[in-house]
Formats: C-alpha cells, structure tokens, sequence
C-alpha cells in the first residue's frame, strides 16, 4: 500500500528562515502547496482549517513544542488523522520513540537538504504506513 | 723431608674448614676432652685436634704441647689427610723418608711415632684436619686404641655438624626475625595508607564472598557494612551494582590489570556517583577501592549540557545556511553567473565540513552521557561488513580507491548493527582518505581475544609511526596537522570508534609502521558469549 498523494504541507517552525527555506523546498523541489505556521497554536488553527495532507512540525519550539502540539493535533477530531512528521536538531533514539509512540509518523534530522526534503517525507510516511 | 702435595680438592676443603667456623676459636671443653682422652687411651704424651689451613696447621685441642700452630710445610697432619685408609700410623719417623729430618723429629718434640684419623665433614667427606695421637718414642697402636681413635674422631665430627647445625637454626631464627619485623613495618605503612585513604574499600574472593572491608564517609554502596563480612557480594550490596561487581571482578582476576567501574545509585533520592577501582589482590582475590566521584560527575555533566546547547544553536543557523546555498546551488531561485554558483558551492562544501564536526562533537557527547542507548542484537558480521562497503563505494570511487570485503566465517556478535555500521564507515573512511589513487583497502574478520569477534580495515597508504598509535584515538588528534585540511575529517572519527567499541564492550586496536600501511580493529563480543549489563 502506497502513502496518499501529497498536495498540501503544513510546516510548523518558530525560525523564520527555516521556514521560508522550507516553504522554497517543498513548494519548488516538491511541487505541494504550502502553509506555514510560527507556533504550535496558529499550526492548531491552521491544521483545521486548511487540512494539509502532511504537517511538518519542529520539535524544539518556545511555548508550545512539537510534542504537545502533536497530542493536541490528535485530541482535535478534525486534525486527529493528519500525519505528522517531527524536525529536530537533536535526535536521541529513546526520543524518537516516545514520539513514535504519541502517534509520529516519523522523525527527519535538522539540518535538512531542500533538495531532498519532500523526498524524506515521502519515504518517513511510506516507512509508517508499512508498519510500525 | 717431604713437604705433602695439595689435597686434590684443596679449595673445597678450605671452603669446608672455614664453613666449621673453628679456626682461632677459643678452647671447648668438649675438643679438650677428646684430645685427654686420646692421649689416656693410646697412652701417647701428645694428642692433638688439627686443622689444616691454607699455610699452616691450627690446634683447635692439645695435650702435651704448647704451641697453638706451626708450619704446614712441616705438618704430620698434611700427610695424614691425604690417606684414604682413615688413619695414617707412621711407626718411627726416622725411617720415614718423608719425616726423618723434620725439624720436629730432630728437635723438639722429638716425635717418633704419629697415628691421625683425617676429620671428614660434609656430604663430599673433605678432611678439614686431625685427630692424632704422638709418642717420643717409636710404637704401634692396639686394635683397641685403633678404633678408639676412630671413635673419638667419629665425636668429633659428629660435634662439628652439631654446631653448623646450631648455627644454621640460629642464623634462620633471625632471619626470620628480621622478617616479622619488616612484615610488622609493612603492615603498619599499609595499614597507614588504608586509613589515610578516603576511599571505601572491598577485599572479594573470587567466589564474591566479602573477605574484609572499609567503609568510606557515605554509605551509598554498603548499606549494611557491620554484615558483609563473609557474605556474598550480592547479598550486600545494592542488584546492579553487585552483578557489574562480579564482572568486573572475574575480569580482574581473569586479565590481572585494573579495572575501572563508574555507578551512579540514588542515596536519600540523590544521584551518587561511584567510581570503583579493581585490582588483584591474590590469585583468588581482589580489592575494590571505591571513590565518591559525584562532584566531579556533576562537573562533567554541565559540561556535556553545555556541548550539547552549542551543538543545538549551532545546527539551527547551519541548517538555513545549508538550506540557501543548496537551494541557490541547484538553480531553485533562479540561475546564477558560472563564477556566483563556483562561490556557492564552496561556501556549501564547507558547511558540510562544519557540519560534520558538529555531528561529531554531539555523537561523542552523547557517547560520555552514556546516553548512546545501544539497541543489542546478535548481527552477522558478514552482512554490516557489506553494508558498510557497500555505503562507502561512492566515496571510494571518487578516490580511485578499491575497498574489498574478505570471507567471514565469524560467529555473529552482539551489537547495535547501525553502530557497528557507524565504526566500520569511520575506519573505512578513514582508510580511503590516506590511501594512494589505485590501492585497495581491505575489510575482513577474524577471530579476535577472549572470545570474541575481530574486524579489521587495512590500508596500503603512508602507515603511522609507532609514537602515535596511542594517541590517533584521542579527540582532534591528527598525525600530521595538515591532514585535516587536505583529506578532510574533524579528528574525532577514531575518538567516536573508540567509544562506540568500548561501551559495546569491545577494544580497538592499530597495527601499523611508516611505510607499511595501517591496519585498524576492532573486537566485539561475540552474541553466544557475552552478557550486557
């Protein structure tokens, strides 16, 4: 079973560079539509209303970080089916699987390659729908 | 006169008459006795006890003279302890060639007639002297008198062995005197440095039984110190630590070298570091000494929290400033000038370079938080050694460079396979950097110390000299410090191999030589023997 069409991302990053890098990335090298959200709570209102079919979310962000966004992502009916994907400098194995276990469909490494980025979406939601 | 040859064993004989230790003695009763009772016996004016030295004829016992020595020149007693027949009778010294004008026959004493019986001592029977009897006047002696005499020379050396036995028993009481004393010392200086020692102390036999102990100011190990003698280590001591205690035991007594364990166990709700030191003792035994090292723990771990902010700030602006020039390089926002993309390019090479080194410092300072959470399982060494291969053939073939895989027979080890696959890249790495365009760079296993599993990576490239095999494992040490910038590296890819291999357990290893290439190893546990703690 392959991983739904991708049309629309939903990056989450409080860095403004990283997010318009991002925004360059997915929308030239990967061809999706682009929201982007500063905070786990505009990605909330953003999630809901734009119902991306993807959410990039940074892990370390002031606030609200990418966890407990993620948790009230799932507690929110209309947002509780979105896959997300977690970016983060810092990747500690025991990390990554507690995030796993808050229902992450994956983990990509900070720093990212735009070249490649919609690329490792692609094969971290792949890599998900397979199996845990 | 004659004057008598040597003894045939004459240095010998000497060591044994001066090993008797009687020449120039004061008189014994015992020796004046014997002599009394020859002269008694065999009815003679003269008895004599004689010892035969190097220039001259010592008497150690008299009857009927008063000089203590003469000449050996002209010595009976020479003659006579050259006689194997054990005792040498001369009837009437003027009709004997060898005697007859012996200053002592044609004057005083006026001897005529002389009978010695040699005195024999030591397992090699050496005559130190005599015992002889003399008469002015010429004679023979009766059976009787004979074996008298051979009596009394048979008390004399029976006497003589007595004292060097004596002697013996009195040296060795002192020597063993000296001893007690110098053990009391040595006792007492130990004794000193235990106490003078802050650290805990455990002395563990090699079944783990608890032969004697010493408690340091805290009690964050022995809670019960009043009840461990005697008693396994595993009943007295907190479960972790006494199942690494007793590996770290077996391994000590198995390798004879110290050991090191560092434990960190909660005391009151707070964290406590141990740092436990294992040295043999004994061929069944050893001791633990056990330091308190929280401070300095704690020191180390603000450390390790602070490398690992840095490397967070320092991801964050490397990762837009990657993110831009890849987007640049790639024609993402528009073309750009043929000498504009040359500029970008390099400033993303080198921020891959950047990269790397941060990568790095965070990979070792998670591996000294022991925060590396290695996931254990038992791998085929043949497939990581393909995969490893197989990841770096890019990298090789850029170089012109040939890395081949050999046969592994090897058992599977127990390890974290993407680690394993971590060290082998780093060496492989490595390994290409430093080898000339058309080489070969060789990977293979075999079978390493203690059971376990050795891999290696051999270069044909420039070696490394002996001084610097210890140190190519140290942070950012490079042999030459140009290498860094002209093959590229951080200096601390060996730094994380080393740590990687060692918290599986394992050792690394180099044999190499200028001019000979290098061979890197590595040896890890193999899955059926090893047991993680």
């Amino acid at each position: 079973m392959s991983a739904p069409e991708i049309r629309k991302v939903l990056l989450v990053d409080d860095e403004p560079d990283i997010r318009r890098i991002g925004q360059l990335s997915l929308e030239r090298v990967g061809r999706w539509q682009v929201v982007l959200a500063s905070s786990g709570a505009e990605a909330l209102t953003l999630a809901a209303s734009e119902r991306p079919d993807v959410i990039l979310l940074d892990v370390m962000m002031p606030v609200d970080d990418g966890p407990t966004t993620l948790a009230r992502l799932r507690q929110q009916p209309s947002t509780a089916d979105i896959p997300v994907v977690f970016m983060t400098a810092k990747v500690l194995a025991p990390e990554a699987r507690r995030w796993r276990e808050l229902g992450a469909a994956g983990t990509i490494p900070k720093p990212f390659d735009p070249m490649t980025l919609p690329d490792d979406i692609r094969r971290v939601l792949a890599a998900a729908e397979e199996g845990p | 006169m004659i004057v008598a040859p040597p003894h045939p064993r004459e240095e010998a004989r000497l060591h044994a008459l001066a090993d008797a230790q009687l020449l120039d003695t004061p008189p014994e009763a015992m020796f004046d006795d014997v002599v009394r009772l020859a002269s008694y016996i065999c009815e003679v004016p003269i008895a004599l006890i004689s010892l035969v030295d190097r220039d001259r004829q010592w008497f150690k016992a008299r009857v009927g003279i008063d000089a203590d020595e003469s000449s050996r020149d002209v010595a009976f007693c020479a003659h006579a302890i050259l006689d194997d027949s054990g005792m040498m009778q001369v009837e009437d010294a003027r009709d004997d060639p060898r005697f007859a004008d012996n200053p002592f026959v044609t004057g005083e004493p006026w001897v005529r007639f002389y009978a010695g019986v040699p005195l024999t001592i030591g397992d090699d029977d050496l005559p130190i002297g005599t015992l002889c009897a003399i008469d002015r006047k010429p004679r023979r002696l009766t059976p009787e008198q004979t074996e008298a005499m051979h009596a009394l020379a048979r008390q004399v050396v029976r006497n003589l062995e007595i004292g060097k036995a004596a002697r013996r028993t009195v040296a060795l009481n002192d020597e063993l005197q000296r001893a007690a004393t110098a053990q009391q010392a040595s006792e007492a200086r130990l004794r000193a440095l235990v106490v003078a020692n802050p650290d805990g102390m455990l002395r563990v036999a090699r079944d783990g039984t608890v032969l004697d102990r010493k408690v340091a100011r805290d009690r964050a190990i022995m809670p019960d110190p009043q009840h461990m003698l005697g008693r396994h280590v595993a009943d007295c001591l907190p479960p972790r630590l006494a199942r690494l205690f007793v590996q770290q035991l077996e391994r000590t007594l198995a390798s004879g070298a110290v050991h090191t364990l560092e434990i960190q166990e909660l005391v009151d709700g707070q964290p406590c570091d141990k740092e436990l030191r294992f040295v043999a003792s004994g061929p069944d035994e050893a001791l633990a000494l056990i330091r308190d090292v929280t401070e300095r723990k704690l020191g180390e771990r603000a450390k390790d929290a602070f490398i690992a902010t840095v490397s967070h700030e320092l991801r964050t602006p490397v990762t837009s400033i990657r993110g831009s020039l890849s987007l640049l390089e790639h024609g993402m926002v528009g073309p750009l000038p043929e000498e504009a993309l040359e500029m970008v390019r390099i400033s993303r090479t080198n921020t891959e370079r950047l990269l790397l080194v941060i990568n790095d410092i965070l990979d070792l300072e998670k591996l000294s938080a022991g925060q590396l959470d290695l996931s254990l399982r038992p791998v085929e060494p043949a497939r990581v050694m393909k995969t490893a291969a197989e990841s770096i053939r890019g990298m090789a073939a850029q170089a012109g460079v040939e890395v081949v895989v050999g046969d592994c027979a090897g058992a599977p080890v127990l390890a974290d396979e993407a680690r394993v696959i971590q060290v082998l890249n780093n060496l492989l790495s490595n390994a290409i950097k430093f080898s000339p365009r058309g080489a070969r760079v060789d990977l293979s296993a075999e079978p390493g110390a203690c059971g376990r599993l050795r891999l290696c990576v051999t270069d044909r490239g420039p070696g490394i000299a002996p001084e610097h095999h210890a140190r190519v494992f140290e942070r950012f040490h490079q042999v030459d410090a140009s290498d860094s910038r002209e093959r590229g590296g951080t200096g601390l890819g060996l730094a994380i191999v080393k740590s990687i291999v060692e918290e599986h357990g394992g050792v690394v290893g180099l044999d190499s030589a200028p001019g000979r290439g290098s061979k890197f190893w590595f040896e890890l546990p193999c899955a059926g023997a090893a047991v993680k703690p």
